[in-house]
């Protein structure tokens, strides 16, 4: 586990300041500061329709936020694929933080290996062998080796999740961004994608990860950030959060999860 | 009481196979440009650039709301006198015929791509790839799969509408059948060669068609 | 339906064709300078017109017509393929010089420029029925009769207007019409004497051709573009009148009609081309 503190001497990874979203005439985001410094974990957790998955796809700009702005290691990061100078392109940016999705989108039309070199041989433009090498090493670290020439239907929940893990790691990201990574599996399957997690956050992985597993997120995290209606209402430590938060509605949510 | 007689129509069978030969090849040659054309009319569309979005909607429009016969007269006739150079029938009749095959597949092809999970992009684009890098490595691969049977319908209506070309005197294999009834003054026969001709040549085609559905629905 | 599209296209066409040039053309010249005479040809249509599919070779009276023509002017002959109801859009777009063999009505006058007749051309019904065969329009103008007649055809227009209640099937082609009277559905075709001399002794089944009374001709002439100049109109009529007086049309003709053994004697009194 690492400190609780994170050392003002820590390099600042991905930062988000003053994110506001939009969809139509409804804002989902009001204003979100966030800062991810090396080796952190960060938990995100609130109410459905609190907009953590909006920020969280803000990040890695799948969402383009109304205003503010995301920058990845001191560099303002543009909504274009490709960017001059200073400011980083999503492209750039995409290379350097990965995502792992709630319904996992595994490229159904390739096989476990296919899927995890993808980003290597296409992105980075590595020779397949390199690629399949880095591949099966990280197919290896999520337990699935057995499985490299299996096509993701024929894969329970819990190992596509585990597949899509090693596919963003295959790129060897600054910084990975977990969307709700078990909402979607039956729960005897959440367990062996949460032991993934709790190993890269063992390792010093940079991570942000929205999750309802609030117990988890006290285990693995550095920091939660409690958000509700697009804001930030609360954050800190996981000790003080979750046994002695301020907030009145932060409060009422977690009595839901301790019955 | 009408006596049948082939034989006079037999005589003949070299015109009928020149004229499904022309057909075939009206039908491929347009079935390939249009290809081509409606795949750029399809990223067009899904360009998200406005007016390239207008403009290739207006075309479809246009090809998918008028008559072909109305489209090949006008081609033939009108479209010359505007442009101040003459076309010749064959021409305006690939022109026609590939346009008109171009508005229909741009639509086949749009309603596989978009009919592919939002999610498969957004992954694509979270390792970093470009939108061209997307559409080529996993939305088209997936695509195409699902929009086979919608092409080879498409297509094997290019090939019925290909005996339309005949109105320009194009000698594909219906207007053989009428050049046989002027010489043998027998059209009933004559059609019934065209009909045979024609069920010969769709009838491999559709049982095609019928084993790459299931293949493509088992596939997945 | 077809009909009314071209109907409409011609339509459009002639409003095009103005767009395009206010000054009338000397279409001798042009033809002359190019040195083609451009006529639209059309297949299966004995005796005015056919081709041989395999030589390409054109043959039939309209031809011959077109050949002289072209001889006059000392050109070269150029036959473009195309369809009865194309021959007047050929016209209008240019693609031809002009066309033989064409019904003058008085609204297709309204597109094309017409010219004096080349021959007079008389309607006929054409049936394996013996008992139709010496009644009047009159008489055949009869529920209890069917006829089979192409659509939007000239002689659909004089059905239109002398069989009116006679029950009238109407095709897309006449050799639709041929085999709706060969099957039977039909007791006669209405047609042209021309075509339907041909159609008499080529077809199987179809019978014989009759004259109704009162014979009903229609001059057939050459159209030529709206824009075509004075002097090019005069040349094109003096050469019908004079073609058609002294004999030469007919002539012409009847040579075309005797590769299918038919002679004058085959005609039925009282006809001739000369009107």
């Amino acid at each position: 586990m690492t400190s609780v503190t994170a050392p003002a001497a820590r390099e600042t990874v991905l930062a988000a300041r003053g994110i506001v979203k939009r969809f139509g005439t409804l804002t989902v985001l009001h204003g979100i500061d966030l800062s991810l410094t090396s080796g952190e974990v960060v938990a995100i957790i609130g109410p459905s329709g609190s907009g953590k998955s909006t920020f969280i796809r803000c990040m890695n700009m799948l969402e383009v936020p109304d205003a503010g702005e995301i920058s990845f290691r001191g560099r303002r990061v543009v909504p274009k694929f490709r960017a001059a100078g200073e400011t980083l392109g999503l492209g750039e940016l995409r290379r350097h933080v990965g995502m792992v999705f709630q319904h996992f989108n595994l490229f159904p039309h390739m096989s476990v290996l296919e899927n995890v070199i993808e980003g290597p041989v296409t992105v980075q433009r590595k020779p397949r062998a390199e690629a399949v090498d880095i591949a099966m090493d990280y197919i290896a670290k999520v337990g699935l080796a057995e499985k490299r020439d299996a096509r993701p239907d024929q894969l329970s929940g819990g190992q596509k999740q585990r597949v899509a893990i090693a596919r963003a790691l295959a790129m060897q990201p600054d910084a990975l961004l977990l969307d709700e990574i078990t909402s979607a599996l039956d729960p005897e399957l959440v367990g062996e994608v949460l032991g993934v997690v709790r190993n890269l956050a063992e390792q010093g992985m940079t991570m942000v990860l929205v999750t309802h597993e609030i117990s988890f997120a006290a285990d693995v995290s550095d920091r939660v950030v409690f958000m509700e209606a697009g804001r930030i209402a609360e954050q800190g430590s996981p000790d003080r959060i979750l046994h002695n938060p301020d907030n009145e509605r932060l409060k009422t949510f977690l009595a839901r999860f301790h019955g | 009481m009408y006596t049948w007689s082939f034989a006079p129509i037999l005589q003949a069978s070299d015109l009928f196979l020149w004229g499904a030969w022309i057909t075939v090849v009206y039908t491929v040659a347009s079935i390939v440009i249009g290809l081509v054309l409606g795949l750029l009319l399809c990223f067009a569309r899904l360009s998200g650039i406005g007016p390239l979005n207008w403009l290739a909607q207006g075309f479809q429009e246009l090809f998918r709301c008028t008559p072909l016969l109305v489209q090949l007269l006008w081609i033939y006739y009108a479209l010359p006198l505007l442009l101040g150079f003459d076309l010749a029938n064959w021409a305006a009749a690939l022109i026609t015929l590939s346009l008109y095959a171009a508005a229909f597949y741009a639509e086949v092809f749009r309603g596989g791509i978009v009919s592919i999970d939002k999610g498969q992009s957004e992954a694509g684009a979270a390792i970093g790839m470009s939108g061209w890098q997307v559409m080529r490595r996993i939305v088209l691969p997936q695509a195409i799969r699902r929009m086979m049977p919608a092409f080879i319908n498409q297509s094997v209506t290019q090939f019925k509408n290909t005996s339309l070309i005949s109105v320009i005197s194009v000698a594909e294999l219906t207007y053989m059948a009428s050049i046989v009834n002027g010489q043998t003054y027998r059209p009933l026969e004559s059609y019934t060669v065209l009909a045979v001709l024609y069920f010969a040549i769709l009838f491999p085609i559709t049982k095609f068609a019928d084993i790459v559905e299931s293949r493509t629905r088992s596939g997945h | 339906m077809k009909s009314i599209i071209r109907a409409l296209c011609v339509a459009g066409l002639g409003l095009l064709a103005l767009q395009t040039s206010a000054r009338a053309e000397d279409t001798i010249e042009a033809i002359r300078s190019r040195g083609v005479l451009r006529i639209p040809g059309i297949i299966n249509e004995d005796p005015y017109f056919n081709k041989d599919p395999r030589s390409g070779e054109w043959r039939g009276f309209a031809i011959e017509m077109a050949r002289d023509i072209a001889s006059t002017l000392g050109v070269k002959l150029e036959v473009v393929e195309s369809s009865w109801p194309n021959s007047i859009l050929d016209v209008q777009s240019g693609k031809v010089d002009l066309a033989l063999g064409v019904t003058a009505t008085p609204q297709r006058a309204l597109s094309v420029a017409f010219s004096a007749p080349t021959y007079f051309n008389s309607f006929v019904i054409v049936s394996p029925k013996a008992e139709l065969s010496k009644l009047s329009w009159a008489e055949l103008n009869d529920p209890k009769y069917t006829f089979a007649v192409d659509l939007g055809s000239s002689q659909d227009l004089i059905a239109q207007q002398y069989l009116p209640k006679a029950k009238m099937l109407r095709f897309k082609s006449r050799d639709e019409a041929i085999v709706a009277v060969v099957s039977g559905k039909a007791d006669g075709l209405v047609n042209t004497m021309l075509n339907g001399l041909v159609m008499s002794k080529k077809a199987s089944g179809i019978g014989k051709v009759m004259v109704p009374s009162p014979v009903l001709s229609t001059p057939s002439v050459v159209a030529m573009n709206w824009k075509a100049d004075e002097k090019s109109r005069a040349f094109i009529s003096a050469w019908a009148e004079y073609n058609r007086r002294i004999g030469n049309n007919q002539t012409w003709i009847v040579k075309s009609l005797a590769p299918f053994g038919i002679t004058l004697d085959d005609m039925p009194e009282g006809f001739g081309f000369g009107g």
